[in-house]
Order: C-alpha cells, then structure tokens, then sequence
C-alpha cells in the first residue's frame, strides 16, 4: 500500500486550447489533511472532477487510494466521500437523500448518519431545493462523512457560508474525520481556514502546481527580508523568489535558508532592516498572485 | 435505491395515467362512450385499427414525457456530478431509467389496452357476439384476446421508441429540454417518411406507428410481413437509444 492517498503525474486536461490542468504533480499523504489551494479557475476543481472520474483526463496518471479512477472508477467512489457541486436532488428530503445514499455504499453508517443531524442541526424534513446555502453544504457533508469514506474530498465547502456554519464544519472535519487517520483532501481560496486545519498545502495556478510542502515547513522558511543598500541580488539568484526594489529598498521574499541569505547581504555591505516570517496569505500572494506563470515547483519538505 | 429516486419523479405520471384509464373503465362500464351513439356499429374490422390510432396520440404523449426522467433531467438540474459520483458505472443509471421507464410504460399501455378490449367486447355484444368472442377479419375469426395482446404490443413498441428518443434526447441537450429535441427527431422523421414516400415511391420508411400489428389476418402492410420479426427489428432500433445514450455518457465529462 503507498504512502500516498493521492499522486497524480503529469496531469493534464486541455478543453480545446484551454489547458486547465497542465502536467500536475500531486503527492497527497496518507493521514493528512492536505489544503489544495487556487485562484478561481486555477484548476482545482478540473482537478477534482478528474480525481472522482467525472471528468476524462487528457493525459497523465492518477492515483487514488492506490486506484485509476480511469480504471476502477466504482471501487475509488466506494472508498471515497466527495462534495463537489453541492446540488443534490432538489426535490428530496434530508431523510430521502439519507435513504437514497444508503443503498450505494456498503460501509454506510445510519449512527454517524443521525449523530451529524444532531451536531450540525440540519432540518432533514426540509426539501434540499428549500435548504440556506449553509444547510445544503452540512447536508452535502453528512452524506460523504456517514459513507464510511477513507478519504474525503471537498471543492471549496465553505463557500458562501458564514463563520460560524465554518467553525462548525471544521470542527467536525477535524475532530471526526481526519483525527481517525483518514485523509482530508480540500480545495479552497480561503486560506485562513486552510491554514488553521491543513497539515499540507499545495498552491495551484493555472493548472501547474506551485507549491506543495508542509505547511509547518512553508511557515518555517519562507521570509520576507527588508534591505538597504546598492548592487543587491535579483530574484531568482539562489533562494530569493521575489526581488521588489522600492524607494531606497529592496525587499525579497525568499523560500529558504533567510539566515544565510541575509548574512550574505550584510557581507557585501547592505543593511538589514527587517526579515519577518509570511503567513500562507501572504506566501500565496507572492505566489500566484503577481501573474508568474512559470515559476518551478517547490517541494520544501 | 436509485429505482427509488426514478419512482418518487415519475409516480405521479404513472398515477395520473391509472387514474385517467379507470375513469375510461367507468365510462365504458356506464355505456357513456360510442357504444350509446353507434348501438349498431356493424363494420368491426375498422375498429381494431382505429383503437391503436386512437390510443398512439395519448400513448406517445405520456411516453414523450417519461422520457424527461431519470439521469439527463439529473444533469438539467446540476446535480450530475452528485449521481454520478455514486460507485455504479454509468450504465447502471441509463439502464435503470430506461428499463424501469418501460416497465411503467408496459403497465400503462396494458391497462389502457384491456379498458379498450372491454369496449370492444361490449360492442361485440351489443351486435350479438357472431364469432363467439373473436372477430372475422379476412374470413378468419381472430379471438379477442389475442388482438388486445397484439394492440399491447404495437403500443408498447410506439411507446417505447418515443420514450428511448426523448430519453436520449435528454441526455444529449443535458436537460430534460431535450424532450423538445426528441419530439422535433420525431417529427423531422414523419416529414423524411412523407418526402421519401412522394419522391422515392418504391422505398417505403415504416410507420412509428406498429401498423401491421393491427391488421392480422390481412394482408400484412409495413416492412416486414412477420410480426415476430417486425417486433425483433423494432426492438431492435429502440435499443440503440439508451446504447447511444449510454455511450455519450461514458465519453463525456459530467459537469
């Protein structure tokens, strides 16, 4: 059995000239909780679609659960618990869709089923069609999490809901699903919610996969570095990412070794005025967020 | 369980429809239909024909409508990507909407069938029962039973190819809108069978309507002269609509 829960190589899917996923590179741990993360239409969902065998890949390889989707499509869905669209069949109930549900997946569970009701308080007697925005995504993950699922994958669930409905959500997420060793698998622009439960990131921009490491290892190495001083290195010189010369100085974003970075700059006479550790918000931005189509993957861990 | 879902969408049809033939039996049974109007109606050879014409308007229609169930009216609705992340190959779903939606057809098509048969056999007796239960047609007396049998199958053949084209229609617009699409085939057929018939004379298209189903003991019109290889052909080509549809399916992304 590998490691992975999920590993895709050169992964593409091109619709006519448009190539929505672009030789992606995936490796998802086992046990983790991984935060797939993308600007809109960067290709998370394609990918998704992909991984669920919704979508036909263009080329590539996958593997999920030690499965091709291409190949052994049921066997992967019978393993797996996906929230995707968030449109279930309107004209059902809570109850119907539980009933519904029940039929296809031999480890379904009716306890877990009734204890998610409870704690996250869905109206079940309500058509879905009827349902808050909130309700119907609860509703959406109460049917993959009592399917008895070894890895869970979830396009942006907390999409339009509000902070509560997505303290609620990640709680259960966590507490329930991930903490028995199951993989959490979850796309999302929100970073803040990634960065508070996701144990791994991957970034993703226009269908290439940027980064994907640790997030405790993106924390512990990226740096934004503040310099005074003349013929200062330019990005793409060893570990400097990002090179931004403003009025009088030059600040680097590096992703590792900002010790002996900014020991170098003082060697050539430069002043350090400031180096401080980035957020994922902020890593992301320098990331995808300046239009930088080609810069190579990193994998730090 | 998704027998379930394709009953809870289509119960409703099938209720209006058993109901609609039960209020027809009460009728019959009440002498309110043409028995009162033609108490004589002596030239029962033109009935049979006409009781299969008549039913093929509602029949087609109902069946026109079952086809906007099951896995195209799904994708309509956007939650495509919820039944087909289901662990069941894509087929499973086609089969069961197509198979379950003809189960319902055949139970429709049944009862209207035997409501039907019974006015016919009240207009038997009403003319005395000359053959004993049957009808002469062509010099030989056909029992009733076996034209009801016959008027079960040419229905049940019109209905079925209605409702795998609109089916298939469906799953192709990815709406159940596509039933416009299927009734627009079907009429874009009738007009190709009139064109051919007016500038090809010697080639004849056969009928959507299972005609020669109704004229045993004639000359058999249509196609085929043998009903059992006309019932063969003709289920023959409805087949090739959920294979179609099966097939788009299985090609495209589901969106």
């Amino acid at each position: 059995m590998s490691d992975l829960a999920i590993e895709t190589q050169s992964l593409h899917k091109h619709y006519g000239a448009v190539r929505a996923v672009d030789g992606l590179e995936m490796h998802v741990p086992r046990g983790s909780i991984y935060g797939f993360l993308g600007r809109n239409g960067a290709g998370k969902t394609t990918t998704i679609r992909m991984l669920a065998g919704l979508a036909h890949a263009t080329g590539g390889q996958m593997r999920v659960l030690d499965l091709d989707p291409q190949i052994n499509r049921i066997q992967v869905l019978e393993r797996t618990g996906l929230v995707i669209e968030k449109m279930l069949l309107s004209s059902m109930t809570g109850d119907d869709l539980v009933r519904f549900n029940r039929g296809f997946f031999p480890r379904w569970s009716d306890t877990l089923a009734r204890k998610y009701v409870e704690v996250l308080e869905i109206p079940m007697k309500r058509k879905f069609r009827k349902l808050s925005t909130g309700n119907q995504t609860k509703l959406c993950l109460l049917l993959a999490l009592a399917q008895g699922a070894e890895l869970l994958i979830l396009d942006e669930p907390t999409a339009g809901l509000d902070p509560i409905i997505i303290d609620q959500l990640l709680r259960v997420l966590v507490d329930d699903f991930a903490n028995e060793g199951r993989t959490l698998f979850l796309s999302s622009h929100h970073l803040s919610e990634v960065e508070r439960i996701a144990d791994w990131v991957g970034i993703i921009d226009r269908g290439k996969l940027l980064l994907e490491a640790r997030l405790d290892d993106v924390r512990a190495n990226f740096r934004s570095v503040c310099v005074v001083g003349e013929k200062l290195p330019v990005a793409g010189e060893g570990d400097v990412f990002r090179a931004r010369i403003g009025e009088g100085t030059t600040e680097y974003v590096v992703r590792a070794n900002a010790e002996a970075f900014t020991a170098h700059l003082r060697s050539q006479g430069a002043t350090v005025l400031d180096v401080s550790a980035m957020n994922l918000q902020e890593i992301f931005v320098e990331l995808v967020g300046k239009g930088e189509a080609d810069v190579p993957m990193e994998v730090l861990a | 369980m998704y027998l379930w879902k394709y009953w809870r969408e289509s119960r409703l049809v099938l209720g209006a429809c058993l109901v609609g033939i039960a209020v027809l039996l009460v009728l019959i049974c009440h002498e309110h239909l043409f028995l009162d109007a033609h108490p004589r109606f002596q030239n029962l050879l033109y009935i049979l024909p006409s009781v299969l014409f008549v039913q093929s308007i509602p029949v087609s229609f109902v069946a026109w409508l079952y086809g906007s169930f099951g896995v195209g009216h799904d994708l309509g609705e956007k939650s495509g990507a919820y039944i087909f992340s289901r662990p069941r190959s894509r087929a499973f779903f086609v089969w069961s909407d197509w198979g379950f939606g003809l189960t319902q057809l055949l139970v429709v098509v049944t009862a209207l069938n035997i409501a039907l048969g019974y006015e016919v056999h009240r207009m038997l007796l009403a003319v005395g029962d000359p053959y004993s239960g049957g009808i002469l047609l062509s010099n030989k007396t056909v029992a009733l039973t076996t034209i009801i049998c016959l008027n079960i199958a040419a229905s049940f053949l019109l209905s079925a190819l209605v409702f795998s084209v609109t089916y298939l229609f469906t799953v192709l617009a990815r709406h159940a809108k596509g039933l416009m699409l299927g009734a627009f085939a079907l009429l874009l057929y009738l007009l190709l069978k009139d064109a051919v018939k007016h500038y090809w004379p010697s080639i004849i298209l056969p009928d959507l309507i299972p005609v020669e189903f109704a004229h045993t003991g004639q000359e058999v019109t249509g196609f085929v002269k043998d009903l059992g290889l006309s019932f063969s052909i003709r289920l023959a080509v409805i087949l090739l609509f959920p294979l179609a549809a099966q097939f788009l399916l299985q090609k495209r992304d589901i969106e």
